[in-house]
């Protein structure tokens, strides 16, 4: 780090922390603190929503992914768009009329109020618990990458945006997400350009998408129906499509945004927004990626991107690494001449030559490829356990080589801000689901807007304590986080079946909301522990099965024109 | 069985129009012909680039 990247990143927290006590300010009631007033407009909350979504992993691992395996994963996002009309025709305009300030409140208007409570709970719980992965795993990457401890980069990332949105609120968290947004869009740019600059004279854009077309790095649609693959059309259509739904309609985080919309018109606007610029947005981050791989080519990348693994097998294996580093240093030259042979073919524009370049270079891959492999298994060897994924370091360990002073400082701001935006929103939303579902719902009905204003304060702080506090000692939970992390993905479809209950069965009742979402919650715990297919797909099952159990428990337990005991007024 | 809250409140926020294209349905299926296009386009760009 040189002077103009500490500038950059100390004027990048200052400005956040700043714009936190200035929002903070203007806060007098629940309404300002966790709806913003409701005076925000389209475009703030839809780069919030954005935001939001992005954490830190979508620029570190996703960018690493493409290197390795090229844009598959974008499929995931192909439904996006689709499932932002369903929200804007559904789910917004309810939860909108209904003046609510959590999604979960609205069941209970509709259901009653241990459905609304249960939600809300499974709602904290997975989201609590997961929400330290949030700051841990940026957190883990910089930590290796720039020499920092996992702990104060946790520490910098989690008490500053506690902060500013304990103190700021949900319209803080907005505004400074809208920005934090414009500062991701613009690294994305600065990554490609910089990426563009480096390819060595001779070798043009068109000579890069050639290289990567001929490893297939440009698979964008996958048309396999193959169930247990993670990324084709059909998991992107369908288990996104659900996984999305649920992940915009019912989880907190992201409801909490668009509610702060100055109407309903400025919500659906946000939402509208977001579907527009997703898939572009996922294009070129994964590009980044592509566009590495074709860098690499024809400059050397380390056999060991995580510095830490390459440290480890030099002090544990020194005489069967520095053998494999000299394996590792003749493929790679034997590819990178492979490579300027097949944009020289190219270039030349005979059939014959580039097919037979084609065949050199990918044999070349080959060879490189199966050194790595070979890599990873004296990693294995030497731990003792399955040494941690390469993608997440490629994209930092770039930056640090080849980034000029000052860039370095933006996309590290930029990693920061992501990191930050999602830590935010994901607190401020604990905290709303905290105070409006369970203390105003259940301990204190009537108090003081000011008494109101400070305990959700209180909330937020302490979420945000727990999550850092968890995301601190992360890396000594090891697989329970993981283990946590994954489970926590198995309410997604559930809760999304309650809510398309809500609004699809006009005679569903609370006794089949309730025990249709144990039923459900029931039925994704058995997949996935019984079948080998791709997570994609349990938010299906989880929709589908409280749909149905929900449906047939209220038929069973109702009659058209029954009013159920357990109305509120 | 408890009201539904879809039949209440509906006259609180009348339907405002986007402020382009007229209607939402209008841009709703603005919106999925955009999705439909851009898979197209990326199906057409993964047949065309990956050889």
């Amino acid at each position: 780090m040189r002077a103009a990247d500490w500038i950059v990143v100390i004027l990048y927290f200052a400005y956040v922390i700043r714009e936190g006590f200035r929002h903070g300010r203007k806060n007098a009631d629940l309404n300002d603190y966790f709806r913003g007033k409701q005076s925000l407009r389209w475009w703030a909350v839809g780069l919030s929503v954005m935001a939001t979504q992005a954490s830190a992993i979508t620029y570190i691992g996703t960018t690493g992914q493409a290197y390795g395996s090229g844009m598959t994963f974008i499929q995931f996002y192909f439904s996006q768009p689709v499932v932002m009309v369903v929200l804007c025709m559904t789910f917004v305009p309810f939860f909108y009329r209904a003046n609510v300030f959590t999604a979960y409140e609205y069941l209970e208007r509709r259901f009653d109020a241990k459905t609304r409570s249960l939600t809300s709970f499974l709602f904290l719980m997975s989201r609590g618990l997961s929400v330290s992965i949030v700051l841990y795993a940026p957190a883990i990457v910089l930590g290796v990458i720039f020499g920092w401890s996992e702990i104060t980069t946790v520490l910098v990332m989690g008490l500053s945006t506690i902060l500013y949105t304990a103190i700021g609120g949900n319209k803080a968290v907005i505004m400074i997400d809208a920005k934090q947004m414009i500062l991701m869009f613009a690294g994305i740019f600065v990554a490609l350009g910089l990426l563009v600059r480096k390819f060595p004279s001779g070798v043009s854009l068109g000579d890069a998408i050639h290289i990567a077309g001929v490893t297939r790095k440009w698979t964008t649609v996958d048309l396999s129906l193959d169930l247990n693959k993670p990324y084709t059309l059909l998991s992107g259509m369908l288990g996104g499509f659900f996984l999305l739904l649920s992940y915009f309609g019912c989880d907190q985080s992201q409801v909490q945004r668009y509610l702060a919309g100055r109407s309903l018109r400025e919500s659906r606007m946000s939402l509208i927004f977001s579907a527009f610029l997703k898939i572009p947005m996922q294009f070129l981050i994964l590009s980044i990626g592509v566009l590495m791989f074709v860098f690499y080519q024809f400059e050397k990348p380390p056999l060991n991107f995580n510095q830490a693994y390459h440290d480890l097998l030099v002090s544990k294996a020194p005489a069967e690494y520095a053998g494999l580093e000299q394996e590792y240093d003749a493929a790679f030259k034997e590819r990178r001449d492979a490579a300027l042979a097949l944009e020289r073919a190219g270039a030349s524009g005979q059939p014959d030559l580039i097919t037979e370049a084609e065949r050199r270079y990918l044999a070349a891959h080959g060879a490189l490829e199966s050194l790595k492999g070979k890599n990873r298994d004296l990693l294995r060897r030497v731990m003792g356990n399955e040494p941690s994924a390469e993608v997440n370091y490629v994209f930092p360990s770039f930056l640090l080589r080849y980034a000029p002073a000052g860039v370095l400082g933006i996309m590290l701001a930029v990693i920061f801000a992501a990191a930050m935006s999602s830590f935010a929103s994901e607190i401020n939303s604990l905290a709303s689901a905290t105070i409006i579902d369970f203390y105003k719902r259940y301990f204190r009905q009537e108090a003081s807007d000011s008494h109101y204003l400070w305990t959700s304060r209180a909330a937020t702080l302490f979420w945000g304590i727990v999550a850092t506090t968890a995301a601190c000692f992360a890396g000594k939970l090891g697989s329970l986080i993981e283990a946590v992390n994954r489970v926590g993905s198995y309410f997604y479809g559930p809760i999304l079946g309650v809510f398309l209950l809500a609004f699809l069965v006009r005679r569903s009742n609370g006794a089949g909301a309730f025990w249709g979402l144990l039923a459900g919650e029931a039925a994704v715990f058995f997949v996935a522990y019984n079948t080998s297919i791709s997570w994609l797909y349990y938010n299906v099952v989880g929709a589908a099965a409280v749909l149905l159990a929900g449906t047939l428990i209220s038929f069973s337990t109702s009659f058209p024109g029954q009013v159920s005991p357990e109305r509120h007024g | 069985m408890k009201p539904d809250p879809r039949d209440e409140e509906k006259d609180v926020d009348r339907e405002e129009p986007p402020p382009f294209l007229g209607s939402w349905q209008r841009v709703y299926a603005t919106v999925v012909i955009y999705t439909v296009v851009v898979i197209l386009a990326l199906y057409v760009m993964t047949l065309r680039l990956n050889r």
